[in-house]
């Protein structure tokens, strides 16, 4: 193993986990933003996006991006419709929503369980092979996800950025008492805001099913890793958000490379302690919320 | 909302007797069990007991405003020193339990410092960092804690030489330990500091303007309730006669925010009722195997959807709907 190997074979994998990380994230920050809830049940929802994404490519042999678009819509459905029958009464009780997201998530991860047991699935990958860049050797999936990736943060950030629904969710998101005040309808907003949430959280696992595999319990970390990322780039704040996805994906692939998996995250955690303790409104913060 | 906390407040107050002969009931059950010679059952009651306490110093805590997700990393710590000090300094039960206490003590104090000023999200961020930092350094220092193999090597648990290690005698010292927590939580929230806490809980700013030391009230019962978390650690590693990282994982404290949530947030028997209903749950829906965690969340949800204050809460949700029919 030469040096240029390393860098390429860490620097890849931190880009992916950036990106895949930082549109979980997303998802975890809208909700966030919207409902005031840390929802426990996304990561359940990306396990979800991914095991839906095994029955689009194995079940009706679809193309895949267009069973990725299949999935996220179906997801950002089932969502909506979750907020509406489970968290709907419970809008603005922290506590309580908190649970709620946690029972949820015993019911979607067993399910998934129960459906596809426990041994993980291999999703399909859109490419095979290997690329050469200079001399090493990177699967073609893992550039594939990363371009689909960072396409897919691109789109959504000009979607959230100039569109005027993009707008309103937007304002929602920052304060949603003036933002109804202004005729934002709280009614679809809520809704909206859990189902786009999840179904970004569903998008990411889907994307990441091809490396990783699905498993039941894969979103554990992932909404582990969201939640420190939010808080850490500063409540509603998608560049600290950005940034924070891409100190987390690093420090997780290069001091796991060097140092293994335990010792990266418990190099991560104390990390997010001693930030907040500097900094506690986050990385880019806008001070007190 | 506000009306409803306070009134609720001095109600406990004025229901004395409500609260010793919902105490005089859960003696009677907690006597009752180990009379059936049921094992199972005995280990279960065991169970519910470590919850109760548990589920109690948590609600605690958020009984000032907080919710804590450092509660299992209190537990792993205070079993660890337990243990470890015990095997390797010939330390006996008793000496190690204190050290271990103290140590935890210690952490608590230094893991306020560092959180209580935040507000509830970070709050619950940092404990949750310093939980899982606790759960991935008795991972990963297989040299002094033995890693994921943990150790089963556990001298039994005995007081001045009275020997506590049987199951039935597991059993007493568990619910004497929960049953002693409801009582000083009844009787502490009449107490000036108790007030204080609860004062804070309904309306943090109001209560600083009137010249409660919220930062001082929070870390005190922040401490306190944490180093109980200990104590159930220690119960806890000596109920399953082994200490592993695996008994210590985050998953833990949302079982324990379940169990208050579902038995009731603000009152102090909502831990032991959630902590019942957790147990016996799981045992009611063990006849569809796999299905039987599906059926627990939904269980879960429909609690939360009729009754968002929680179990503990239906006693009183009857008596004044009596009272309210009693007067028309």
């Amino acid at each position: 193993m030469n040096v240029t190997f390393i860098l390429f074979q860490v620097g890849l994998n931190s880009i992916v986990s950036a990106a895949i990380l930082a549109l979980t994230a997303i998802g975890f920050t809208i909700i966030f933003g919207i409902m005031k809830v840390v929802n426990f049940a996304h990561g359940a929802f990306y396990a979800m996006g991914a095991y839906l994404m095994y029955l689009a490519l194995t079940a009706f042999h679809l193309p895949f991006a267009l069973a990725l678009l299949l999935v996220c819509i179906a997801v950002v459905l089932i969502g909506m419709g979750v907020e509406w029958l489970l968290l709907r009464d419970s809008r603005g009780d922290q506590e309580v929503s908190l649970i709620a997201t946690i029972a949820l998530t015993l019911v979607i991860v067993n399910s998934l369980l129960v459906i596809f047991g426990p041994s993980p699935l291999h999703v399909p990958a859109p490419v095979d092979g290997t690329l050469q860049i200079a001399s090493a050797f990177v699967p073609k999936v893992r550039v594939y996800i990363i371009v689909a990736a960072l396409i897919l943060l691109v789109v959504l950030y000009l979607l959230i950025k100039h569109t005027r629904q993009g707008r309103a969710l937007r304002a929602a998101v920052s304060d949603f008492q003036t933002a109804a005040v202004q005729g934002i309808n709280p009614e679809l907003y809520y809704p909206l805001g859990f189902g786009l949430g999840v179904g970004l959280a569903a998008l990411a696992g889907a994307l990441t099913a091809p490396i990783f595999q699905a498993t039941p319990y894969m979103g554990d970390r992932p909404l582990v890793m969201s939640f420190v990322i939010v808080i850490l780039g500063g409540l509603g704040s998608i560049p600290g958000l950005l940034l924070a996805s891409a100190l987390v994906g690093c420090v997780i692939n290069v001091v796991g490379f060097f140092a293994g998996g335990t010792m990266a995250e418990m190099i991560l955690f104390a990390m997010v302690i001693v930030i907040m303790l500097i900094r506690p409104s986050g990385l880019i913060g806008k001070g007190d919320i | 909302m506000l009306e409803l906390r306070s009134s609720s407040a001095t109600m406990s107050v004025r229901h004395d007797a409500g609260f010793i002969t919902a105490l005089a009931l859960a003696v009677a059950c907690i006597v009752l069990v180990p009379v059936t010679h049921n094992e199972f059952a005995l280990s279960l009651g065991t169970k519910v007991g470590l919850n109760t306490l548990l589920a109690g110093s948590l609600t605690l805590i958020y009984r000032t405003g907080r919710l804590s997700f450092g509660h299992v990393g209190f537990m792993g710590i205070c079993a660890y020193v337990q243990v470890l000090s015990a095997n390797k300094w010939g330390l006996d039960f008793a000496a190690a339990a204190g050290l271990s206490l103290a140590v935890t003590a210690l952490v608590a104090a230094l893991v306020a410092w560092v959180s209580i000023r935040f507000k509830n999200i970070q709050f619950v961020l940092v404990t949750f960092c310093f939980s899982e930092l606790m759960y991935l350094a008795l991972l990963n220092f297989v040299t002094v804690t033995g890693g994921a193999n943990g150790i089963t090597e556990i001298e039994p648990v005995s007081l001045l030489g009275f020997d506590l290690a049987t199951p039935l005698r597991f059993y007493a010292l568990v619910w004497v330990i929960a049953l002693a927590l409801v009582i000083c939580a009844y009787w502490f929230y009449k107490t000036p500091l108790g007030r204080s806490a609860l004062a804070i809980d309904t309306n943090e700013h109001l209560a600083a303007s009137t010249g409660i030391n919220v930062v001082g009230v929070r870390t005190a019962i922040f401490i306190v309730a944490s180093t109980v978390a200990g104590i159930g650690g220690i119960l806890l590693v000596q109920h399953q006669e082994y200490a592993a990282p695996d008994s210590f994982t985050y998953l833990v404290s949302l079982d324990l925010i379940v169990i208050m949530v579902i038995g009731g947030r603000r009152s102090v028997w909502g831990a032991l009722v959630g902590a019942i209903v957790a147990a016996i749950l799981p045992e009611l829906l063990r006849s569809s195997h796999d299905a039987q965690h599906i059926y627990y969340g939904i269980a879960v949800l429909v609690i939360l959807r009729f009754l968002p204050r929680g179990l503990a809460s239906l006693p009183r949700r009857f008596g004044t709907g009596w009272a309210r029919r009693g007067k028309s």
